[in-house]
Order: structure tokens, then C-alpha cells, then sequence
């Protein structure tokens, strides 16, 4: 049987616009979340944490908490002594002798009641002796600032390479070709700029919620997240335990966004479900959502840039500082996606990245769609705006001759296969015509239009499947996939299973997440669902369909090269209805040779990357590159800084889309929350250390009327390793809203729109010619200052 | 002190504390959990419920103060089998995502659909302002609610 | 929570410390172990009445009914936009005048200026008795222990408009808002104004510098920013949702907008 053969037939019948089969208990509020788990003889827990955002824990006292009423249990640092982290374990479940940041948990309470749970957390006697903080990385960086990891030396490394240091929580650099002889020619403009973006909140309307249970010996947990396997890892070793004891389930998940791409609060639910002996709920309230988020990181980047005349990026140098709040976390493997998002989009003949997660004393970040690139790709955008009005040259222009494109290197010197951005680019120039002079609207309003490119990848990695075939000729589909409302485990999964056995979707039950079912996975983040499930999907169904086939062949006198699998049926090729039903030839193969079932996996490629370029770096190249352009127009009112976006336009590089109207779907959702992103969301922290935005009054997600309809083109064809040739889209539509609509801003107003959000207040500063102080004292000009590994 | 109301057509006699809020007792008591509660604040609309046929936050309702009402919940609209038109056309246009907005989006557009059958894009768009959503991007939605604008007799 | 049946018997549980309680929307976000007072059972605090050309609203009466009742009435379009634009939709179903007018920390209620500006009175019952007064007199010194029942606004014969500034588009508090009334002579001369300006300061007020320097002008927009901006004597409120400088900045150009709209031919 040849693949590739079916190759086209199997795409054909796996596109369509299926609509998603949970929609219907969601609109009559029927489906159960996490959070609806209100049952009786549920025991319910509330968090004492920290407010304050560095001391020294000099007594933490639960005996009177501990006699009030309904309370069952209380747990604090002693019940989970583990440390974890990515890269490095530098995470206690608690604090322990010391608070790290304002919200930190020091115990956890289970009672009877909410109520009482709360009221008991609260009566927990607290003495916390203040010590100094740092709340910028500035801070963080100052030759004197206190270590807010004395012991960092002394951590458990979890994945070697990467340099660290004081408050330098982990170090990723990449160093190609000679930028110093770059930079030293006489016939290059060098061209510097500074950017900052604050932190963006995840906001997903299920907050993050856990019930656990202790069974058999076993923990079982029920969460809100969207990696179960991280969440049995981390629970397990923060209590001790082995993995095999903790088992994960996931119900419908109310948005994650990245949020609960990491274990949260289920630890600390597990922990008293055994001291308890009993079903625990834990959810945060929405301040504690707000307070505690993993957002997105605030980062303060420095690009300089080395251009000729006509427009050849000879050499770049940058440094990214990310913010990773008081612990390591997601941050310190999301310093590897600098070198493909900040050291994408562009050919560079030479280049070197600093890219370093930072401890301050604030809440820890996470991930949050497109994390790391959505920031890099507004710094770089800008950057080329600003090397065009530098050397002269029209923005379209530039970005056409320098897009990488087939054969041309990445930052880590990675091959690039398939000319993409270049295209993609011309069809929106195409579609959307190029940009006039138009400089104010008909109503007197400032006026301004960009275009801009951007790099994203799917987070591939390993995924397992097993698809199992039913008596009635339905299949069940078992993978860790969680449904946390993008539609992959209710449309392209089913639809890959249904395309690849000749079934309807509607006849492929997709059994989610349950680490006792189903096999590892990287969980649902990353754009990778698609990819990664669905290919190891799509392997499972390649041995069930060959085992049909064997028995189908036996029982119609013919070869397994003449069948196909079609509607429900095995026909002989070019004879329709000469077959039998798929039915029949399962209860064949159940008396031939058991049930039919395949399991199938799926893992990373590995592009190689050109060696000795990327030090620190969890991957060296990305596995499967995604493209976005993007086009916006806007209008700013002189008067009040006020932005409305007039138009929005997205050009974006899909493989193939399975399911279009779902992808049009993630398109209208992401390019929202970049605006808001944008525009709207902003997080300050205070001088306790505190988020000033605690809940919906002040942290401002958009409305109906912030957003418009945004155009879009799928572009698909470009290489991809994903089954079907699919990339994932669910991420990447947030990837380049800050910088479109940055550039877009700076074209209007005339000013360095270098910082985001861009509020009102702050556009209406630019405008006023008092835009922010972005010199940044804690970012050298001389590039290796910036590294612990080429510090002189 | 005893509060009588009915909860989609069922009496409820409540004599908790009349501070409680409306949103807790569905969800807590009678584990009517189609109201979630989101922000807490009245901004998000989440938990809206209609309270005597209007949709108000349930969040912000105190027990205390629906003696005599008539409160209808997502569970309440319409019968199991039975979508009403805002929930097909929500179906039809394929425009769920996490769903944790749906319900107080459906209650919120079928009355405002009842009272304006013929609305322009920008009214169904200020009609929704109460009903905050992180998923969609909200346009998709008001493409599937104009879509039965005029086909008012459906709403049931 | 307790429900009065009279206004003696809210004030009988307000002196013994009941919260009062109209549409809930501020008191159920504050803490929860204070006993609350219900007005919704005393008659007639829902009322919305016309009196030859005044307007007697009740304060029960929610942002919705306003807006709604005063759809069609150019004069007191202040109103109607400040009450049709706060909030959300449910909210607006549930917050009331009263409410609005007696959160006394709290710098942005939208309905306050619009009625500063309309010229309204208060009516409220004390231990002594019944007693009509400015609200503008009413928000410089608040009285003691009081019930507010209504809210009059005398006859009008100019236009109002009300202009609020938002990050957003709708859904949060503004970070300032402007309301105007305007009565005018055919040639545009300006023969009465009436400016208030809420949100940029602890309270909402009127902007007596800026009226009394335009009454009598014509002024076109260019000047009318500039007169504003010398005349602004606002010290803006530095707060999460915008920073005090940014408040008073916009200040001239929300004029310039509320008395275009006054001023265009089309009336709104």
C-alpha cells in the first residue's frame, strides 16, 4: 500500500467544516468543568499567601486554624518538600523560610465549607520579617542587588548547558558569524533600538481549578489543565511519590491560553486529599487568578543592528531580558525561542542573542499563546521600521528582499526549505494593495497603516495514540489530548481518524486526557495538537487499518492493495458496493484474531541546527517553522490618544487547513487578544509587589466593540511534517498584533512606539513628546556584557 | 425568614441568609452550575440569569431580594432536545469555544433579540458589551446573531 | 437584610447601622457581614414623573428606565447618555440613581455630572424631616443620616450632551467624563453653559471658570480648546485606571467634542 498514494484522498475527505460536537451541552450548560464540581461531601480548600514580596518567614502558627470549625486539614512547606522547575528544579510547592513574591502560598486549608476554609486560612498566625526586593530586572541587575536565590548554585539541574548566575535564572545565547566585523565595516549604518512590553493575563474564565481524591493508594486528580502529564510529574515529585501513583483526568477546560500549560494548584490539592481522606475542590477566586497569573513575561530587549545601504542585514546583535518572576518557570526554556522569533524572519549573515530569564520578586510568569515570539516579533518589527527610515528605504521593500526564504539560514543555522514569507507577503501586498500617503481619516483623526512579518513554530514532541475499533463500526480514539476550546479534539483529530478509516467524524469517539488510559504526551499547547496527536493518530490508524485490510482481504478473495477503506465500508478498488460493511470485518477479526486496535506515536523530528551556534537552548532548530503577515490600519485621535483599528488583515501560513472555519475561528480570537494585548491589557506592580489589577474592573480584556472582523487568507502548501501537511493554527494569530499595530501607530503619530501596551494615556504621551525612558542602564551596547558566557 | 421564588417553573422556598448571592445558591444548592461564576463583579456576564424575563447578573442579585420572582437559567431555557434560535444559529455557525461565556450570552441575546428583532451589526455588538468573552473575538458570534435577526418567530 | 416598608423604618435601621440597599451593584462587591436595608418596598422611589417641564425621578429608578424615559428628550440627553453608556446592559437593569448619586467614594459615577449640569435637586428624609437640596450643595456636604428619594431636574429649553472617555469601548468606568448643557442664540452666541466634569477628580463638579469665560462668546474650536485648557483648574486623580495627568490632558478636547455635537446643525 503506498501513502502516497492515499495521500490526497485521505486530504479530501479530511477537510470540512465539521462543527463541534460539544457545542450543544455548552450552550444549554450542561457540560462540566472543573469548576462545576460542586457535589456534596466535596471538602473545599483556600490558600494563606504571602503579602509581601521578599522575607524571611520567621513563624508560621496553624494551631488555632487548625481548632476552627469544619477545618480538616492544613498543609504548609513540611508536607512537600520538593523542589521543581524546567531546566532547573528551583520551585518549592510552599514557601519555605522565605517569601519570593507578593501571593506565594505558605498553607493551604481544606474545611467543610468555602467559608469556613477561608475564614480558617485567614486566622493562620503569620510572622514574616521583611527583607529587600527586587520588582525590575533593572533591580535584579544592579551590581548590588540581594540574590533572590541565595542557593541557586546549589539546585538540582534538570538539563545541562545553560549558563546562570545570581539573579540570572538561565542564559540562552546564540553566536553566528562575526557581528563585531560587521558592525566594524564603514559602509553599514548601525541602527539601535530599544523596546519594552509589560505583562498580558491570561484571563481564561475557568480559573485554574483542581479536585483531587485519594484512591487506593493513588491520587486521582480532575484539573483544569492542559498537560496532564506534567501535572502527574510535578505532583509526584513534589510529594515524594512515585509517578505511578498519581493519576490525571481532564474535563472540559474553560480557556487556558497557556496558562495551565503547567502544573498549578493540583499538588497542593493532592496533599490534602490524603490527609483528609477525602474529595478536595481548589480553585481560585478571580482575584487569586489575577494575582497569582503566569502571564506573559515583561521583557526590555535592545536590537543593534549593522545594515548596508541597500538593505542587507550584515549583523545583528540583541539581548532579551525576560522577566521570569520570582522562579524560573516556563521562562527558562522560552530564552531558546528568542533565537527563532526575535532571530527569525530575516536573513543574517552574522548574529548573536542574549536571551535571559531574570528573577525579580514578583509572581512567577508562564506561557500565554505565541508566548515569547508575540513580544519579539513587535521589538523586531519595529526595529525594521526603524532601519528603513534609517537607511531610506521603503519598509515593503525591505521586508521582500530580506523574508527568509528557501535554503536561507536561521538564526541557529537551520536550513529553511520552501520559499513562504515571500509569497504570503506579495499576496497581502496584492490583496490589500500598497500603502498610500494617507496621512489623517475624513473625520481629522491621525492615520496609519503597517505591514509586518512574523516567525512562529509548532511545539512538536512526543505524542501517543491508540485507536480502537468498536463492534458497531464506530472508532474510539484514546489520546492525553484535553479540549481546552480551540476544537482540536472535537474536529481535525476526529476528522484525521475519520479520513484515515473511511468513517464519518461523528462515528470517531475521542476519549480525552487520562494519564491511566493513555499514552504520554507533551500536553495541548504550542500548536501542536494537531500535529503532533494527529500524526501519532494517524500512525495508530495505519495499523488498525491494515489489520481491517488483512482480514477484509481474506474474507473478499483479494489483495489488500485492491481495498479501500470508504463510508463506513472496505470496497474493492473501482467497484463500489462490492465490499462488505466495516462491521462485518470486525466481527471477522474478532474470531480471526481479536479485537482491532493500533496504537501509534509520534515525536520531534530534529532539524539540525548548525553546531556550536546556540548554547543554553532546549531545541537548536524548529521542527516546523509557521509564518504570519499581517496588515493593519488604524486611526489615533490627537485628542485623547484614543486608537481604533479600522482594518485587519491576516495572511497566514496554515500547511493545510482542516477544518477553515475553525481556523478562522483561532484567527478572530487570537488577533482579539492582540489587540487587547495592544491597546488594552495592562499589569503594573506596585511597590508591595502586587498586581494594581486584581479583577475585570481594571484589567481590561476586549469587548464586542474593541474588536472588528478581521480578513484573512489561508495560506497553505508550505512544507510541513504535520499529518496532512497541517500546521497548527491556534496559536500563531497572536503573534504579530503588537507590532502591526505598534508600527501602524508609530506611522500615525510620528513617534517611537517602542513600548507596549499603548494605553491611551501612553499614546497620548508619545504624541506629547514625552514618551517612556527607554535607555535601559541594565542592557550594555556592548553585546557580550550581556552574557555570563561571553563576559569578558 | 423564608424567600418563595421559582427557579425555571420549580418553587424554591430559600431561608438561608438573604445576603447570598442568587449565582451561589444556583450553583452550590441546586448545583445549577450553566450560571459560572466568573469575575464576581457584574462585568463579565457569565452567570447572567433572567430575573422576571430580564437578564440581570446573578452575581450581584442577592436571595434577600426575589421574593416572588421568577428566575430562568441556562437550564431553564427552552427543553433538553430543544435549541432555541440563538443556541442554533450559536450551533450552526460553529462559534463555541471554551463555552464558559455561552450560557450568559444566550440568555443576554435572546432577550435582547426578543425586544430589537431587527438590529444593525453595531446593536447587536453594544448589546453584548455585558457579556465578555476571551475566546472568539465575538465577530463570528454576531455573524451567527444576524443571521437570525429577522426570523424573530423561532425565539421561543 | 432587611426589607422597610416606609422611609421612618429605613431610617430607624440605618441609625442602628444598616447599609442601605437600592440596586445592589455596589453593595454586593463590598464586605458581606453588614446588615442591609432594602428600599425596593417603600412606594413610589421608582417613579419617573413629568410636572409641567420638571422631571421628578425616583431613586430606585434604574439606569435603564432613565435612559430609556429620556430617549426622546434633546434636553436632557446628558442624562439619557450618561445612563445608556454606563455599565453593561444587565447592569444598567439593576443600578439606580440613588445608588449612583449616594456612592459617595466613588470618582466616576456617570449619572452625577449629567445631572449637575441639568440643574438638579435632591430630595432627602432625615430624623427632621423632608428637605429639598442643590446636588450640588448635597455633594459638598453630605448630610447625616438620610434616605435620598428623589432627584428633581427643573425645565429645560437648551441642549445637554455628555461625553465619556474610555480605554475601551464600553464596560468600564470612564477615566473622564463631561457633561454640557447649552443654550444658545441663533447667531451661536453662547447664552448659557453648564459644564461638569466627573471622574478626574475624587467627585464629579461643575467647571464655573470655563462657563463664566464662555458665556456670551462664539467661540470656535480651536480657541474653545485653548480657553479650556487655561482655565482648567482640575487637579486629576492619579489611580489605576489612568494616571491624574492624563485625566485633566484630555479635558480640552472633550469640551471641543461636547460642544460640537451641541452645536451641529442635526442637534445629536
Amino acid at each position: 500500500m503506498s501513502t502516497q498514494a492515499t495521500t490526497p484522498d485521505r486530504l479530501t475527505k479530511a477537510v470540512m467544516n465539521l462543527p463541534r460536537r460539544d457545542a450543544r451541552d455548552k450552550l444549554q450548560g450542561r457540560t462540566r468543568y472543573t469548576v462545576d464540581d460542586t457535589d456534596a461531601g466535596l471538602l473545599h480548600a483556600a490558600f494563606r499567601r504571602a503579602e509581601i514580596a521578599s522575607g524571611r518567614i520567621l513563624r508560621i502558627d496553624t494551631i488555632a486554624a487548625r481548632a476552627m470549625p469544619g477545618v480538616k486539614a492544613i498543609a504548609t512547606a513540611e508536607d512537600a518538600p520538593g523542589l521543581h522547575g524546567i531546566g532547573i528544579a528551583d520551585h518549592p510547592l510552599f514557601a519555605d523560610e522565605v517569601v519570593r513574591y507578593h501571593g506565594e502560598p505558605l498553607a493551604v486549608v481544606a474545611a467543610t465549607t468555602l467559608d469556613q476554609a477561608r475564614a480558617a486560612a485567614a486566622a493562620i498566625e503569620v510572622e514574616i520579617e521583611p527583607l529587600p526586593a527586587c520588582l525590575t530586572m533593572e533591580q535584579s541587575l544592579a551590581a548590588d542587588a540581594p540574590l533572590i536565590h541565595p542557593d541557586w548554585q546549589s539546585y538540582e539541574i534538570l538539563k545541562d548547558g545553560a549558563a546562570r548566575g545570581g539573579n540570572v535564572a538561565w542564559e540562552a545565547t546564540v553566536v553566528r558569524g562575526d557581528t563585531d566585523a560587521a558592525f566594524a565595516r564603514d559602509d553599514v549604518t548601525i541602527v539601535e533600538g530599544t523596546y519594552q512590553v509589560g505583562r498580558q493575563s491570561h484571563v481564561p474564565f475557568e480559573p485554574r481549578a483542581v479536585v483531587a481524591d485519594y484512591e487506593d493508594g493513588r491520587f486521582h486528580i480532575r484539573t483544569s489543565t492542559q498537560v496532564p502529564w506534567t501535572v502527574r510529574h510535578v505532583t509526584a515529585k513534589v510529594l515524594g511519590v512515585a509517578e505511578s501513583r498519581v493519576r490525571v483526568t481532564v474535563p472540559a477546560v474553560g480557556g487556558g491560553f497557556g496558562l495551565k500549560f503547567d502544573c498549578s494548584l493540583e499538588p497542593f490539592a493532592a496533599i490534602l486529599a490524603r490527609k483528609t481522606g477525602r474529595r478536595v475542590s481548589l480553585v481560585n477566586s478571580r482575584r487569586e487568578e489575577q494575582m497569582t497569573c503566569l502571564s506573559r513575561e515583561n521583557a526590555d530587549i535592545l536590537i543593534r543592528s549593522a545594515v548596508t545601504a541597500d538593505g542587507r542585514i550584515l549583523g545583528r546583535e540583541a539581548t532579551v531580558l525576560m522577566d521570569c518572576g520570582a522562579y524560573g518557570g516556563e521562562q527558562v526554556f522560552l530564552t531558546t525561542m528568542t533565537a527563532h522569533t526575535l532571530g527569525g524572519n530575516y536573513r543574517l549573515e552574522s548574529v548573536r542573542l542574549s536571551s535571559r530569564a531574570v528573577y525579580t520578586n514578583t509572581p512567577p510568569n508562564g506561557a500565554f499563546r505565541a508566548c515569547n515570539g508575540v513580544y519579539n516579533t513587535f521589538a523586531l518589527e519595529r526595529h525594521t521600521d526603524e532601519i528603513c527610515a534609517a537607511i531610506g528605504m521603503d519598509p515593503m521593500e525591505f521586508r521582500r528582499r530580506n523574508v527568509v526564504g528557501d535554503g536561507d539560514l536561521g538564526a541557529t543555522g537551520q536550513v529553511f526549505e520552501g520559499d513562504v514569507l515571500r509569497p504570503m507577503l506579495d499576496l497581502a501586498l496584492t490583496k490589500h494593495g500598497p500603502h498610500d500617503g494617507r496621512t489623517h481619516t475624513d473625520d481629522g483623526r491621525l492615520y496609519g497603516r503597517a505591514t509586518t512579518v512574523g516567525t512562529w513554530f509548532i511545539f512538536v514532541g512526543p505524542s501517543a495514540a491508540t485507536v480502537n475499533l468498536n463492534a458497531d463500526g464506530s472508532a474510539t480514539l484514546v489520546t492525553s489530548g484535553v479540549e481546552i476550546g480551540s476544537g482540536t479534539m472535537v474536529q481535525s483529530l476526529p476528522q484525521i481518524v475519520a479520513a484515515n478509516l473511511g468513517l464519518h467524524p461523528d462515528d470517531v469517539i475521542v476519549k480525552t486526557a487520562d494519564t491511566d488510559a493513555s499514552g504520554r504526551d507533551l500536553g495541548v499547547g504550542g500548536g501542536r495538537t494537531t500535529v503532533s496527536i494527529g500524526a501519532a493518530s494517524e500512525a495508530a490508524c495505519e495499523e488498525v487499518r491494515q489489520k481491517l485490510l488483512r482480514v477484509a482481504a481474506q474474507m473478499l478473495q483479494t489483495s489488500e492493495e485492491q481495498l479501500v477503506l470508504k463510508d463506513g465500508r472496505v470496497e474493492i478498488v473501482g467497484r463500489p458496493g462490492s465490499g462488505t460493511s466495516i462491521q462485518t470485518v470486525i466481527a471477522q477479526a474478532e474470531a480471526d484474531i481479536g479485537p482491532i486496535s493500533g496504537s501509534g506515536a509520534f515525536t520531534a523530528p530534529g532539524i539540525p541546527a548548525m553546531p556550536g551556534c546556540a548554547a543554553g537552548h532546549f531545541i537548536d532548530a524548529i521542527d516546523i517553522p509557521v509564518f504570519a503577515v499581517h496588515d493593519c490600519e488604524l486611526a489615533v485621535d490627537p485628542d485623547t490618544g484614543a486608537v481604533e483599528i479600522l482594518s485587519y488583515r491576516v495572511v497566514q501560513d496554515v500547511g493545510r487547513a482542516l477544518n477553515p472555519r475553525a481556523v478562522h475561528s483561532q484567527i478572530q480570537g487570537g488577533v482579539t487578544q492582540g489587540i487587547g494585548y495592544a491597546l488594552h491589557e495592562d499589569i503594573t506592580i506596585n511597590a508591595q509587589g502586587a498586581f494594581d489589577q486584581a479583577g475585570f474592573s481594571d484589567y481590561r480584556i476586549p469587548t464586542a466593540l474593541d474588536t472588528l472582523p478581521i480578513d484573512f487568507h489561508l495560506y497553505e502548501g508550505a512544507p510541513s511534517c504535520g499529518p496532512l501537511g497541517t500546521k497548527g493554527a491556534g496559536e500563531v494569530p497572536i503573534l504579530n498584533v503588537g507590532a502591526t499595530i505598534a508600527c501602524a501607530l508609530a506611522r500615525a503619530t510620528g513617534q517611537a512606539a517602542n513600548q507596549l501596551p499603548l494605553t491611551a494615556p501612553r499614546v497620548m504621551a508619545l504624541m506629547d513628546g514625552a514618551g517612556p525612558d527607554l535607555r535601559f542602564p541594565h542592557i550594555s551596547r556592548r553585546w557580550s556584557d550581556n552574557t555570563i558566557a561571553f563576559r569578558d | 425568614m423564608t424567600i418563595s421564588l421559582t427557579i425555571n417553573g420549580d418553587p424554591l422556598e430559600y431561608s438561608g441568609d438573604p445576603r447570598r448571592t442568587l449565582l451561589s445558591v444556583l450553583r452550590n444548592d441546586l448545583r445549577l452550575t450553566g450560571a459560572k461564576e466568573v469575575c464576581g463583579e457584574g462585568f463579565c456576564g457569565a452567570c447572567t440569569v433572567h430575573v422576571d424575563g430580564a437578564p440581570k447578573v446573578a452575581c450581584l442579585i442577592p436571595m434577600g431580594t426575589l421574593s416572588g420572582r421568577s428566575i430562568t437559567t441556562i437550564e431553564g431555557l427552552g427543553a433538553p432536545d430543544m435549541l432555541n434560535a440563538v443556541q442554533q444559529a450559536f450551533v450552526d455557525h460553529d462559534v463555541v469555544q471554551c463555552g464558559m461565556c455561552f450560557p450568559g450570552m444566550v440568555l443576554s441575546m435572546s432577550h435582547f433579540l426578543a425586544e430589537t428583532p431587527h438590529p444593525t451589526r453595531d446593536e447587536i455588538k453594544r448589546a453584548m458589551t455585558g457579556n465578555l468573552c476571551r475566546c472568539t473575538g465575538y465577530e463570528r458570534i454576531v455573524d451567527a446573531l444576524a443571521s437570525i435577526a429577522p426570523a424573530q418567530e423561532a425565539l421561543s | 437584610m432587611i426589607h422597610a416598608s416606609s422611609l421612618q423604618e429605613a431610617l430607624d435601621h440605618q441609625a442602628s447601622g444598616a447599609v442601605l440597599f437600592a440596586g445592589g451593584t455596589w453593595a454586593m462587591r463590598g464586605p458581606m457581614d453588614r446588615p442591609f436595608v432594602t428600599l425596593s418596598g417603600i412606594p413610589g422611589l421608582d417613579l419617573i414623573e413629568g410636572q409641567g417641564g420638571q422631571l421628578i425621578l425616583g431613586a430606585l429608578v434604574t439606569h435603564e428606565a432613565l435612559a430609556r424615559a429620556l430617549s426622546t428628550d434633546p434636553g436632557r440627553a446628558a442624562l439619557a447618555l450618561a445612563a445608556g453608556k454606563s455599565a453593561t446592559p444587565a447592569v444598567r437593569r439593576m443600578a439606580t440613581l440613588g445608588g449612583n448619586i449616594c456612592t459617595a467614594d466613588f470618582a466616576s459615577p456617570d449619572l452625577v455630572p449629567a445631572l449637575l449640569v441639568l440643574g438638579a435637586c435632591v430630595t432627602i428624609v432625615t430624623a427632621q424631616g423632608v428637605e429639598d437640596l442643590p446636588l450640588a450643595d448635597y455633594l459638598a456636604t453630605p448630610p447625616g443620616p438620610h434616605v435620598l428619594t428623589h432627584v428633581k431636574l427643573p425645565a429645560v429649553t437648551g441642549r445637554s450632551t455628555h461625553v465619556r472617555l474610555m480605554q475601551r469601548q464600553a464596560g468600564e468606568y470612564p477615566l473622564a467624563a463631561l457633561s454640557m448643557a447649552l443654550k444658545a442664540d441663533p447667531d451661536g452666541t453662547i447664552r448659557d453653559l453648564r459644564i461638569a466634569v466627573g471622574a478626574v477628580e475624587a467627585r464629579p463638579r461643575r467647571w464655573p471658570a470655563l462657563e463664566a469665560a464662555l458665556i456670551g462668546c462664539t467661540p470656535d474650536p480651536a480657541a474653545l480648546r485653548g480657553i479650556a485648557r487655561d482655565l482648567s483648574d482640575f487637579i486629576g486623580r492619579d489611580a489605576v485606571d489612568a494616571p491624574g495627568w492624563y485625566r485633566t490632558r484630555v479635558l480640552p478636547g472633550l469640551v471641543a467634542r461636547a460642544f460640537a455635537t451641541l452645536t451641529a446643525p442635526e442637534g445629536r
